[in-house]
């Protein structure tokens, strides 16, 4: 299964996922996104957390000509930053609450459900009882409790909050990986390869870094490409609800709950980060869409 | 007697991505009442293709049958509108199909599934269709039958749901079945049973029927008459016992020497056809054969022979070969003795 | 009943205990107080105490849990720490809001989906279909949240069409519009999705060319074959939509102010009120086990493998 059978199919997959053009589009909303994440402090015009009150929610450049201002082209908030810088600031949170919980969640759960799929026993119980536990209820809510416990302590302040939502996001969210893995490596267990790969010699470890890992990398890199905007949504929501990140750190979801209450004067502080929101998330929707229709022609 | 079904030139293109699959191409036979009739080739050689076609079940898009006339009871089965065609369905002309784990409704018990057609068509009700549905049960042998009508069909085995799919196809009486491989999926010592129990249930009911498969063995002792088809087109005709006993076509030569045989001594090798079929899409010019014939010459690659009858034989048997026609290289060849081919595989081997 | 329900119906209370061991331990495992104020002055000492007496505060915790465990059972929830009343009454009134607003959400995603997904699959790549799957994508992809500024900005606010503060007393329709929408958006597009796919696959299964072969009419083959086969993996996946419900409760309450048990809960969240965040969230898991079980038994029904693989 590796080799060049492993190859083209891995080439395969990449034309039909370029032939896919909502997945291609979602790609480069993607790309753009994490550009804009990365590079924000030098795109970012001011501090996302300083304001002039004097300034304060002015009207994006489309807006009312007595209440706009040529230095702020997508106005200001009530506390008189400016949006735009606070939008720019915000992709970067969001890209990292995407990537970093769902690097810990795949090197967790592909590691716990190579093992427990693989040798079975009390890891493979061990995992189904985690899985129990935490599929009695949504994920959303296990997070807002852990949270919630954790909020007031020396964790709770690191990086204005966000690496609480990092391990928050983690401890719940490698339950459902590994619970995916496990199941791939029993349906593999059972094929014809393995066995082969086995009477071959080749032990335990070879069989399972290059006979089952690869095998599993599919369904893995589809569960990635809806995880990360999992976790960004988790963030949003955690921060709209006021447990999320902390203010004057800018987040989407940070933006709307302060904005909202403002939403009657001046929406627009609030319509942009929803927006944003709203895009990113349809970009991945579509571009997870694509990789799995590339990756499993069957489905 | 007029035939009961008379196909001229029948014709089903599949339109897929990557061109037109001439699926079949230009197939034409007849068989009359209670005749039954064996076609017999690899898979993908369009038999069960053919089949459908003569219920006009095949799936558009993206099939779709493009030339041709099916005379069915003396009205053309191609020209009828879609209610005359399901008033012809199940009541009849009935199907029985490869799978009979696949071909049955899991959430429906097996009675309902019986007793459908018979409302339907025979206008039925639920009493008189369950009686009757009772004593198609019990006809193909489904043992306390009477108890079983109501379990599902996961409850069954593979040659039970099998002997359910033939007391369908049964239910209304119909003049014609189809049974496209129906043995194919099951064990080996189940097969005999089901291929018994329909050949004995069509003779009781003067039905006539048409049974496909990829195995000559199979339709040794079932059919009156067998045809032979490769890629798309019959390539032999022929009564059953003269096509075992004097094949007049390369094709059917490799087919019958593919088949172990108890009578031959446990030396002689079962020699399977080199190669494959040819790509429906991009067919060749000449003999679609001819590249996996071992007998082939210039003229076979040049243009297509047609189905004619051929000399040396009986007057019903036709073949498409240029090598068995008048004329040919091959007429007076026998495939079992023939040593030019023994030493050609000898060579190869 | 088969063995199978059995099961599940005893490890639903097992469930519940974890459940609760794990709320419980979070809440006291981690420093702070409900007494603590980021920016009151901090209560004097003698009085956290009394606080702490009353509440139970002061014993071990593993003597609190089980005190806890003990007056459950007893459907005795506590009092909030926040509001001074018993727990049990809090949800007693939030409990029937929030109840209407999630079971008339997800009828309502219902209605709309089975229909809908039906008819994307049966024409198939027609443009109908796509602008369903779009709509559909497009519904189960836009957060709760940001649905709920959408549609507050614009049909309450800018053309000043609907309320949006509020529930009242659950049947004026106009009031609920808009939350009761919102909550069903996100199931609506999944189910949707699901029902096309699903009737997708049944068309090409070979008992529907079985029915076709026996001469059924469209429609009948659609009504008597296909449907009930499709609609099986819909009901799986109702128990998961609870859940998701379940969620979209919590932000859809807070966004319109309505007083369900989902306001209630990001309230306590925020107030660190224990007794009720121990409460909701049992109540929550218990919600969810219960559909599951509903699911299940409703599933044996649909079909009948399932009962011998039980």
């Amino acid at each position: 299964m590796t080799g060049v059978g492993q190859r083209s199919l891995w080439r395969d997959a990449a034309s039909r996922l370029a032939a896919n053009r909502a997945a291609m589009a979602g790609l480069v909303v993607v790309a753009l996104f994490a550009f804009v994440a990365i590079a924000a402090p030098i795109l970012a015009p001011y501090d996302p957390a300083a304001g002039d009150t004097r300034n304060h929610e002015l009207d994006p450049f489309w807006g009312d000509p007595a209440y706009r201002s040529a230095a702020f082209p997508l106005g200001t908030d009530q506390l008189g930053r400016d949006v735009l810088s606070r939008l720019i600031w915000s992709a970067r949170v969001s890209l990292l609450i995407g990537f970093v919980p769902v690097s810990i969640i795949v090197t967790i759960g592909v590691a716990v459900g190579l093992v427990a799929g693989y040798y079975g026993r009390w890891a493979d119980l061990l995992l189904m009882r985690a899985v129990d536990v935490i599929y009695a209820f949504p994920e959303l809510l296990f997070v807002i409790v852990i949270v919630t416990a954790a909020r007031g302590t020396w964790i709770g302040e690191l990086g204005s909050g966000i690496v609480l939502i990092f391990v928050s996001i983690a401890t719940v969210s490698w339950v459902g990986m590994a619970r995916l893995v496990r199941g791939q490596v029993l349906a593999l267990r059972g094929l014809e390869f393995i066995d082969a790969a086995r009477a071959m010699g080749a032990s335990d470890r070879r069989i399972l870094v290059r006979h089952v890992l690869p095998n599993v990398l599919a369904p893995v890199i589809v569960a990635v490409a809806f995880g990360v905007p999992g976790a960004m949504l988790t963030e949003s929501a955690l921060s709209f609800l006021g447990i999320g990140i902390k203010p004057p750190t800018p987040s989407w979801g940070v933006m709307i709950n302060e904005g909202f209450t403002l939403a009657i004067q001046s929406p627009w502080p609030v319509l942009m980060p929803a927006v944003c929101i709203s895009v990113v998330m349809l970009a991945f929707t579509f571009l997870g869409d694509g990789l799995r229709e590339a990756l499993d022609p069957r489905a | 007697m007029p035939d009961l079904l008379d196909v001229k030139g029948l014709e089903t293109r599949f339109f897929t991505r990557d061109g037109e699959v001439h699926a079949v191409d230009g197939v034409s036979f007849r068989l009359a009442a209670g005749e039954t009739l064996g076609i017999v080739g690899e898979s993908g050689c369009g038999k069960s293709v053919t089949a459908l076609s003569l219920m006009r079940l095949i799936p558009y898009p993206p099939g779709k049958i493009t030339a041709g006339t099916v005379m069915f009871d003396g009205q053309d089965v191609l020209k009828m509108d879609d209610d005359e065609v399901r008033a012809i369905r199940g009541n009849n002309m009935a199907m029985i199909f490869q799978d009979p784990m696949t071909s049955l409704n899991p959430v429906l018990t097996i009675s309902r599934q019986i007793t459908e057609a018979l409302e339907l068509h025979l206008k039925m009700n639920r009493t008189d269709a369950r009686k009757r549905c009772l004593e198609l049960l019990e006809m193909v042998g489904i043992p306390s039958a009477k108890v079983r009508m109501d379990d599902y069909p996961h409850q069954f085995s593979g040659g039970m749901r099998q002997r359910v799919m033939i007391a369908m196809a049964l239910s209304c009486n119909p003049k014609l079945i189809l049974a496209d491989e129906p043995t194919t999926a099951l064990d080996v010592t189940i097969q005999a049973q089901i291929l018994e129990l329909l050949k004995k249930l069509a003779k009781e009911f003067g039905t006539a029927f048409i049974l496909i498969t990829h195995d000559l063995g199979v339709v040794a002792g079932m059919t009156q008459r067998i045809h032979v088809m490769y890629a798309g087109r019959i390539v032999e005709k022929a009564d059953t016992g003269e096509l075992f006993a004097n094949p007049k076509m390369p094709y059917t030569w490799g087919l019958l020497r593919s088949i172990p045989r108890l009578d031959e001594s446990r030396r002689a090798k079962l020699r399977p056809i080199e190669g494959l079929p040819p790509d429906l899409i991009n067919l060749p010019v000449g003999c679609c054969f001819a590249a996996r014939c071992q007998y082939k010459r210039d003229v076979c690659t040049e243009k297509e022979p047609e189905l004619k009858v051929v000399p040396k034989a009986k007057p019903d048997h036709e073949a498409r070969c240029w090598g068995t026609q008048e004329g040919g290289w091959l007429v007076d060849v026998d495939y079992r003795t023939d040593t030019t081919v023994m030493a050609a595989v000898g060579a190869a081997s | 009943m088969s063995h199978y329900l059995v099961r599940r119906l005893l490890a639903l209370p097992l469930t519940l205990l974890a459940v609760a061991l794990i709320t419980f331990a979070l809440a006291h495992a981690t420093p702070g107080g409900p007494w603590d104020r980021f920016d009151e002055k901090p209560l004097p000492l003698q009085a956290e105490i009394n606080l702490n007496r009353y509440y139970g505060l002061d014993l071990p915790v593993h003597e609190q849990f089980l005190v806890y465990i003990g007056n459950l059972v007893r459907l005795d929830l506590g009092t909030s720490i926040q509001k001074g009343r018993p727990v049990a009454d809090i949800i007693g009134e939030g409990l029937p809001v929030t109840a209407q607003l999630g079971l008339q959400s997800l009828l309502l995603a219902l209605a709309v989906a089975i229909p809908l997904g039906v008819v994307s699959a049966l024409r198939r790549n027609s443009l109908a279909d796509h602008a369903t799957t779009l709509l559909a994508t497009v519904g189960t992809t836009i957060p709760n949240f940001v649905l709920c500024v959408f549609f507050i900005l614009y049909f309450g606010m800018t053309l000043r069409l609907l309320p949006f503060v509020g529930w009242g007393d659950g049947l004026d329709v106009r009031r609920m519009l808009m939350p009761t929408v919102i909550l069903a958006l996100p199931a609506m597009g999944f189910l949707t999705r699901l029902v096309r796919s699903s009737v997708l696959e049944v068309l090409r299964a070979d008992f529907v060319r079985t029915a076709r072969a026996k001469g059924l009419r469209e429609r009948s083959v659609l009504r008597g074959h296909v449907l009930k086969n499709a609609f099986v993996p819909v009901l799986t996946v109702l128990g998961p939509a609870t859940a998701n419900l379940v969620v979209g409760s919590f932000i859809v309450e807070t966004f319109f102010s309505i007083p369900g048990v989902g306001r209630l809960f990001i309230q306590s969240v925020n107030a660190r009120d224990y007794p009720v965040i121990m409460a909701t969230t049992l109540l929550y898991a218990l919600a969810i086990g219960v559909a599951n079980l509903a699911v299940d038994l409703a599933y044996g029904a649909l079909d009948p493998r399932v009962k011998v693989a039980q």
